[in-house]
This record gives structure tokens, C-alpha cells and sequence, in this order.
């Protein structure tokens, strides 16, 4: 399953280990937490593609570096898919997104759901 | 027509309904598989049905017999197909592909808009998006909305859910189930449900990778309820993610993995294609039969 796997699937899932870590990991640790058998190298091109991004900081710690999630150092991708992420533009319906979003009545069944849960 | 004719599609066709009830009794990821195989099975069962009748109505038309090289005797008169009915088998064959060709090519069109997407992507977007996009190199794209509302847990939810999206091929499920449904819009409903569970999957993913099913189902709570995630209901039409059910899915306990369950969904899988073997078994011997 994990054998060969696209660039950018195998960079999210990178950072989503670095999400989940409470401290900075260094690359050896981000390999043991992907469950898989990537090379050394594939994991340091890919954190140094977070890092150029803004999406990770690093420090170093002995002679490797450290990385850690960067949430709010984020930088802005490009204006590449501005067309295809205007609102008007229908190519973002054929996304399939996280949560596409609620009309006012289900909000409203989804409020009360929460509240009874609560009671 | 003989009934021997249709039997493989009906077979194939109540497999199809068989399989409607597995997410009531498997785990999405299972249940996924299992509609999308049958759906694919009923199609080509109807479309071998429709070749079938193509074949033996225009047979009947001593030009086609004697081009071919048909000997007319075989199946004569049994398969009660007329040339009418042939070409009328055909035209409705055409339509089908036709359709799903035009559909694909609108999945490839709208899927080029995110050509550049190469890993994470954060886009200055004033709504709360995250999506996957699949392809290589693909990736996700987030919204710095989104980022900024979240905190740290529920990012890890949300890209976890994403991941899931890529890392088992989501696209290819939804996408096959869709193609059939545009050539048969009869299974629109199974395309449909196909979408959903493939979030329920990649939900399921997301609580086990967190180890929580309350986080997932609060961050797709929160993530609804932000503003600017009011959208009217004609958007959403064509999408099969239902919040709710997501939601209270997860408020119940997980389901363990039900050997039962794996089994009747193959089963049901292999009545289908048993169906469309017999089917292009039919075809074949048909189409080979020369003089």
C-alpha cells in the first residue's frame, strides 16, 4: 500500500505527522512514524519542501535538523489556482471537500445534536 | 425474447440492490468496494445484454447474416429479436458510452483547474476549504480560513481525513460509480452513496489515526457550522457527503470489522460477475457462430 506513493500524498502525510508530534521531530523519527519503507532521503526532500513553504520550522539538534509544524508561518501558495477557487467557478464543486457546508435547517438539526449531547 | 437472455442482468441487478444494504452491516471501506464492483458488473451485464441483442436482431437481416458470415440457423427465430429491436439495442448502447465518455472528459476537464497542486497547499481563500487532489504529484489544498479557525487537533483531523482521500484511492471509486451512473442514470442514487461512503471511510480513518471518534465528529461539527459554510442546497446536490449522518456515525460506537460481512459482500460480488459471464459467454458464442 505504502510502496510507492505520489509526492504530494507522501508530503501531506509528513506534515500530518508533524501535526500530531508534541515535539520537534527529526527525520529518522518522522520515517519510523510513517509506517513505511521510504528511503532516508525521500523523507529529508520532503521536509525541506515543508520547510521552503513556511509549513514546518526546524532547529538543529546535534547534527540533524528537527522539525516541527508551522501552522501560522504558512505561506501562500501561488495564485495558480485562483480561477478554479473562485466561488463563482464550478470547479471547486467537483471537489470533494471536508465539509461542504450545511443549509440553515440541517444547521440547525446539527446545533441541537450538539446540545444533547452536552445535556 | 427468450428469458435466458435477460437472466444475467437481472442477477447482476439484484446483487447491485444486495449491496445497497452492506454500509448498514460493513465498515464503509468494505461496503465502498462492494457497490462500486457491483455497479461496474451491472453495467457490463447490460451492455453484453444490449450487444447480445444488437447482434442477434440484426442477424436477422440476410445482408448482416450473409457479411458476417452468420449461419442464420443459429438461434433463428428463438431470440425473438428483430431488427428493430437490434438497432434499437444499439442506439441505446451508443447513448450510454457516449455519455459516459462526455462525463469523463468533464472529470478530466475540471480536474486540470489543480494541475499545480503539489503537496500542501494554503490559498488565501476567505471560505473554510480543504480538499484533496488526487494525481501525482496532488496533494491538499487548505484555506488559510480554515487554518486559522482550527486548532492544532482538529487540523490533524482534517488532514488526516485528506490523506485518507489519497492514500487509498478515493477518486477511483467515486469516479468509476459516477461514470457508470452517467451511462445508467438509474444508479445515480449508488453513485451517490458510493461519494458518502468514501467520507465515512476516510472519517474512520481520521478517529483511528487520532484516536478518537468524539474529535473527528466535533471537528466536522465545527468545520459546518463556521460561517461562510451555509451553502444552498441545489451546490450540494451533486455531492454525497452528508454532514449529519457523518456525524452521528461517528457518536456511535465504531463497527468491528465482520468477517460475515467481507464475505457476503464478495458473494454478492461474485453472483454479479458470475451474471456477466454468462452473459459474454452467450455473446460470444453468438457473435463466433459463422457458417
Amino acid at each position: 500500500m505504502t510502496a510507492r506513493r505520489a509526492l504530494g500524498a507522501l508530503e501531506t502525510e509528513v506534515l500530518e505527522v508533524l501535526w500530531r508530534a508534541d515535539h520537534p521531530l527529526t527525520p529518522a523519527e518522522v520515517l519510523d512514524a510513517l509506517d513505511s519503507s521510504l528511503a532516508y532521503t525521500t523523507v529529508m526532500t520532503v521536509l525541506g519542501r515543508l520547510w521552503n513553504k513556511g509549513l514546518a520550522e526546524r532547529a538543529k539538534v546535534g547534527r540533524a535538523f528537527a522539525y516541527s509544524a508551522a501552522m501560522s508561518e504558512a505561506d501562500l501558495s501561488a495564485d495558480r489556482m485562483r480561477k478554479a477557487l473562485d466561488t463563482s467557478s464550478n470547479a471547486l464543486a467537483t471537489m470533494s471537500q471536508f465539509v461542504d457546508g450545511l443549509d440553515k435547517r440541517q444547521q440547525r438539526q446539527l446545533r441541537a445534536l450538539l446540545e444533547k449531547r452536552r445535556s | 425474447m427468450s428469458i435466458a437472455l435477460a437472466l444475467p442482468m437481472t442477477i447482476a441487478a439484484v446483487a447491485l440492490c444486495a449491496a445497497w444494504f452492506i454500509p448498514r452491516v460493513a465498515r464503509p471501506s468494505t461496503a465502498v468496494w462492494a457497490l462500486t464492483v457491483s455497479m461496474v458488473l451491472t453495467v457490463a451485464a447490460i451492455a453484453t445484454l444490449l450487444l447480445q441483442l444488437a447482434a442477434a436482431g440484426l442477424s436477422e437481416l440476410p445482408i448482416v447474416a450473409d457479411l458476417v458470415g452468420w449461419c442464420r440457423a443459429v438461434y433463428g427465430g428463438q431470440h425473438g429479436a428483430t431488427p428493430v429491436v437490434g438497432v434499437g439495442a444499439l442506439t441505446i448502447l451508443a447513448v450510454m458510452a457516449w455519455r459516459s465518455v462526455g462525463f469523463i472528459r468533464s472529470v478530466r476537464a475540471d480536474a486540470s483547474n489543480f494541475d499545480g497542486v503539489s503537496g500542501v497547499e494554503i490559498v488565501d481563500v476567505r471560505k473554510p476549504l480543504a480538499f484533496a487532489v488526487p494525481g501525482n504529484p496532488g496533494g491538499v489544498v487548505m484555506s488559510r480560513a480554515m487554518l486559522d479557525e482550527l486548532g492544532r487537533d482538529e487540523c490533524v483531523v482534517v488532514l488526516a481525513h485528506e490523506n485518507a482521500h489519497l492514500r487509498f484511492h478515493h477518486h477511483v471509486f467515486v469516479n468509476v460509480a459516477r461514470t457508470c451512473a452517467a451511462g445508467l442514470p438509474l444508479l445515480a442514487p449508488f453513485a451517490r452513496l458510493v461519494a458518502f461512503l468514501t467520507e465515512r471511510w476516510a472519517d474512520e480513518f481520521a478517529a483511528e489515526r487520532v484516536g478518537s471518534r468524539r474529535l473527528v465528529a466535533d471537528t466536522i461539527a465545527r468545520v459546518a457550522l463556521l460561517p461562510g459554510m451555509v451553502t444552498p442546497l441545489h451546490a450540494r446536490a451533486l455531492s454525497g457527503s452528508d454532514v449529519l449522518s457523518r456525524f452521528e456515525a461517528l457518536e456511535s460506537p465504531a463497527r468491528v470489522p465482520a468477517r460475515h460481512a467481507v464475505a457476503l459482500s464478495i458473494g454478492i460480488a461474485s453472483v454479479a460477475a458470475a451474471g456477466v459471464i454468462l452473459q459474454a459467454h452467450h455473446l460470444v458464442d453468438f457473435v463466433g457462430h459463422s457458417r
